[in-house]
């Protein structure tokens, strides 16, 4: 059985169809990527698997379970994280309680707990912080640990986007355009992490990317999209030579 | 011979539509304000009341006959506006939404203790005199103040107004650019920062006109702006950021209130308008003519 | 800049910073526990209601400062709280007990207020919030039967189990215990993981929830502790001025509380007592300054409203961070001698991301 089955997914805004029909299964431990020119759906679909948006048609089903209609709130306690396009981090936080709200998901504490501070909460707070800091040594963070997101340059605060969803220990990833933005060192940087968090953590990626030559590099599976719709579904190399993929990134007959 | 009830409902709901335009007046200014540059102006209703000291000084102060007065008193209110505008909310963009709630709610302070400590104007309820005071127009057994019908000939003409304008004149169709994309609208030309200013004039002068209409039947005085408060209720019946649903609401509102006064038990009518706030955000949020927004990520 | 050199996690999460800070708040302590014996009556008078306002802005800093949401109606809760003490200790209740049912009511208050309003974008709050303290407002004035409407309430002195708090010393005993239990269980949602959420909400709908936060729910307990609170403040003010009608109650003091956290610090505990203080002494700075002012401007009723109002502006146009953010840059300033420099404490002009349109 897949970890993720997208079936038949689609929502509509309005009269535009965002997204239309896909259906993808992703392996465990398999690293995906989806790629399109701008306004093919991509981000769309993370939203829909996120639950930001509410799909129109068709289901999502992880590891056994139907989460087509969970609050969003529960997405990441089924074991999906993921990270943004534009970067949506806690501006007035530092680096490490951004990476710190990442381990929410495993609070067991309530309100009277929490407002009398008992050991209980103490010990949680401890074993969250040294998830945290493995997170932090993982990506480099170290330096900025105590540092104000909202000074940081834009290439850090993508890696801190990282570490959050790093720390809430999820099955499965949604990097949108984890690359952008990131210099020739940080892509490369960016490579041994993903393969890293699969290799080590046994996690199954799923990423939009720009950039073919991340995608080449480390995907095992490539989606194209166009229009909200699937265009071609293969290893990179196949994707990539797709006649019809040309077309919808470079206008074709 | 007793007074038909059916009489008593309709007087009832003809005191409801004026009071419900006056309503829609200040909320019109308040959702203007608010669709342009996303404040939310708790002071609004002071504007009202300092509009119709304007024109009360103008009028009754100053000789000046009625309808000039009037006019120059929406001016300088709306040059008041603009003023605010420039002076408090221009330094403040960009900080987050508590803040400038917080800085509209003491202009709205500062506004009441000011007024109250200008020699003339004071503490007292002063009349602000108008040509139609006294006047009643009779429809069958109906009896309608003049002034009632003053209010709503005037919102009715000042809405028509408000569209064309918004429509039609090449300004209008500015502002509701930069009220849609502010971004957009600065890419095509329009000096955004002055649409900002000229906004909050239009506003100012809408609230004044509501002050000056309002004066019949409330009075000129300081704590006129309360009054004015239940703007919100009818921007958020209307749906936050819908301009005929301000006026909509402000209407709905009116005559809630004035049915309530008459049918419901006594304090039933001061909370009526924000009871239905209330109802409203419990079963319909976006109000009557609300979009529901969607989240951009 | 003084740097914490932390050698274990645990430090992070301290009560006190270090050894320094714990000595000075303990100075402090030692301070407000000989106060009662040392100053007079009326400073005494002035501290109680400081401490009132404290118990009421730890509430309120941590639903607004910390979480985010803006409330106008918090005078609705003070009202309730005043109001249910009162009335319950009419009918035999002892205090301990309608203290409890006083904070309860009004947590119970916030939980029904709090449901509808909270489920949209942040302005709806403020709205919702006004509409609830009107009609609170006017509950109280109509129920006559139970709140006496508007000839208002007398009440009794503060009395637990045979104590009774016939004294201005022994209010502020109690007054000073329920203060200091309030601030301390703030900062301890504060530092827990709750209080994470919550700073997350304020900065971040959006990312918070895809975390795992679920907003209804973190929103609902900020908004409800911050009227359980309120409602404690409300009750012990009761017994504080010993009679309560409903006038006492109108949005003015909602706009006090803004008012108190936000001069004070907004996202900080010391801002809570800042703000309080500031609150507290505006009005009593107002009426000494009444004698050195010109005739005119001294006698008007609108004099303390309109130096309110003024010095709201003031700081919301020049200094946003409050008054600890002052105290923190004289605390830089020192610390950093002679090596300060202006921009040092100066933050980032964050836009606010509007999150919907």
């Amino acid at each position: 059985m897949s970890l993720l089955e997208i079936a038949d997914v689609g929502i509509s805004f309005g009269g535009l169809r965002a997204v239309d029909g896909v259906s993808v299964s992703v392996e465990e431990r398999e690293i995906f990527a989806i790629i399109g020119p701008n306004g093919a759906g991509k981000t769309t679909l993370f939203n829909l698997i996120s639950r930001i948006y509410e799909p129109t048609t068709g289901r999502i089903v992880f590891a056994g379970r139907d989460i087509t209609q969970i609050p969003p709130h529960e997405v990441v306690r089924a074991g999906i994280a993921r990270t943004f396009q534009n970067i949506n981090l806690f501006d007035n936080a530092t680096v490490l309680d951004n990476l710190m709200l990442g381990r929410y998901r495993h609070c067991r504490s309530g309100l009277l707990r929490q407002t009398l501070f008992t050991p209980f909460v103490r010990r949680e707070k401890l074993a969250d912080r040294r998830k945290v800091e493995e997170v932090i040594d993982f990506l480099e963070l170290g330096k900025y640990r105590d540092v104000l997101v909202a000074g940081l340059p834009y290439g850090v605060r993508k890696i801190v986007e990282l570490g959050r969803a790093l720390a809430a220990e999820p099955r499965l990833l949604l990097l949108d355009e984890p690359s952008s933005g990131l210099n020739v060192e940080e892509t490369n940087d960016m490579v041994f992490w993903i393969q890293d968090l699969r290799d080590d953590l046994d996690m199954t990626i799923v990423m939009i990317e720009h950039d073919m030559s991340l995608v080449s590099a480390v995907s095992d599976r490539v989606l194209a999209m166009s229009s909200g719709r699937m265009l071609a579904l293969g290893a990179a190399a196949e994707v990539q030579r797709d006649p019809g993929v040309a077309a919808a990134y470079l206008g074709g007959p | 011979m007793g007074v038909d009830p059916l009489i008593v409902f309709l007087q009832a709901v003809v005191s409801g539509i004026s009071i419900g335009c006056i309503y829609a007046l200040v909320a019109l200014g308040f959702v203007l304000i608010y669709k342009a540059t996303e404040v939310v102006n708790f002071a609004q209703g002071e504007l009202m009341m300092v509009g119709a000291f304007f024109a009360y000084s103008l009028v009754d102060l100053g000789g000046v006959p009625f309808v000039p007065g009037v006019l120059l008193a929406l001016v300088a209110t709306a040059a008041f506006g603009i003023l605010l505008n420039h002076l408090l909310l221009r330094p403040l963009i960009g900080s987050p939404a508590f803040t400038i709630v917080l800085a509209t709610v003491a202009v709205s302070t500062l506004l009441r203790a000011a007024v109250a400590m200008v020699p003339g104007w004071g503490v007292e309820t002063h009349r602000l005199s108008n040509p139609l005071a006294g006047e009643v127009v009779s429809i069958g057994k109906l009896a309608i103040s003049a002034e009632h019908l003053m209010v709503i000939a005037v919102t009715l003409l000042l809405v028509a107004l408000l569209y064309l304008f918004f429509s039609r004149a090449r300004i209008g169709v500015a502002l509701q650019a930069t009220s849609q994309n502010q971004l957009a609208a600065g890419y095509a030309g329009i000096n955004v920062r002055r649409m900002f200013g000229l906004i909050w004039g239009i506003s100012a002068a809408v609230a004044a006109l509501a002050g000056v209409l309002l004066a019949p039947s409330a009075f000129v005085h300081v704590n006129m702006g309360y009054i004015g408060l239940k703007a919100f209720p009818a921007a958020v019946l209307g749906g936050f950021g819908s301009l005929p649903g301000a006026v909509v609401g402000g209407l709905i509102i009116g005559i809630i209130e004035e049915l309530a006064g008459l049918y419901a038990p006594e304090g039933v009518k001061n909370v009526a308008a924000y009871v239905v706030l209330l109802a409203v955000l419990m079963v319909r949020p976006q109000g009557l003519f609300g979009i529901s927004k969607r989240l951009r990520v | 800049m003084k740097f914490y050199k932390k050698t274990s996690y645990a430090e992070d999460f301290r009560l006190f910073r270090d050894g320094a800070a714990a000595f000075w708040y303990a100075l402090l302590a030692l301070a407000l526990v000989t106060a009662p014996f040392v100053l007079p009556t009326y400073y005494l008078s002035q501290l109680v209601l400081i401490g009132i306002y404290v118990v009421a802005g730890a509430g309120l800093m941590l639903l607004s400062g910390f979480c985010g949401q803006i409330s106008l109606g918090h005078s609705a809760f003070f009202a309730v709280g005043a109001f249910t003490v009162a009335v319950l200790e009419k009918n035999g209740i002892p205090f301990p007990l309608a203290f409890l049912a006083a904070g309860i009511l009004s947590a119970a208050v916030g939980f029904v207020v709090g449901l509808p309003a909270l489920r949209l974008a942040g302005m709806y709050l403020a709205i919702a919030t006004l509409a609830a303290a009107f009609i609170v407002t006017e509950v109280i004035v109509r129920w006559e039967s139970v709140t006496n409407g508007s000839s208002g309430l007398n009440v009794a002195k503060l009395s637990i189990l045979g104590f009774v708090a016939d004294s201005e010393k022994k209010l502020y005993a109690v007054v000073a215990v329920v203060a200091l239990a309030a601030m301390l269980a703030v900062r301890n949602i504060v530092r827990s993981p709750l209080g994470l959420a919550m700073m997350a909400i304020r900065d971040s709908e959006t990312a918070a929830q895809s975390m795992g936060v679920p907003l209804m729910r973190v929103k609902l307990t900020a908004f409800a502790v911050s009227a359980l609170l309120t409602g404690l403040a409300g009750a012990l003010y009761a017994h504080k001025i010993q009679f309560i009608d409903p006038d006492q109650f109108t949005i003015l003091v909602s706009i006090e509380f803004l008012v108190m956290i936000f001069i004070g610090g907004i996202g900080s505990m010391h801002g809570v007592v800042f703000g309080a203080a500031f609150v507290i002494a505006l009005p009593q700075l107002v009426a000494v300054a009444k004698d050195y002012l010109p005739q005119t401007i001294a006698q008007q009723s609108g004099l303390q409203a309109a130096v309110y109002a003024i010095v709201l502006l003031a700081f919301i146009l020049a200094e946003p961070t409050g008054l600890y953010g002052i105290w923190r840059r004289i605390k830089t300033y020192f610390s950093m001698f002679p090596f300060y420099r202006k921009g040092s404490q100066r933050r980032v002009k964050s836009f606010a991301k509007s999150e919907t349109w």
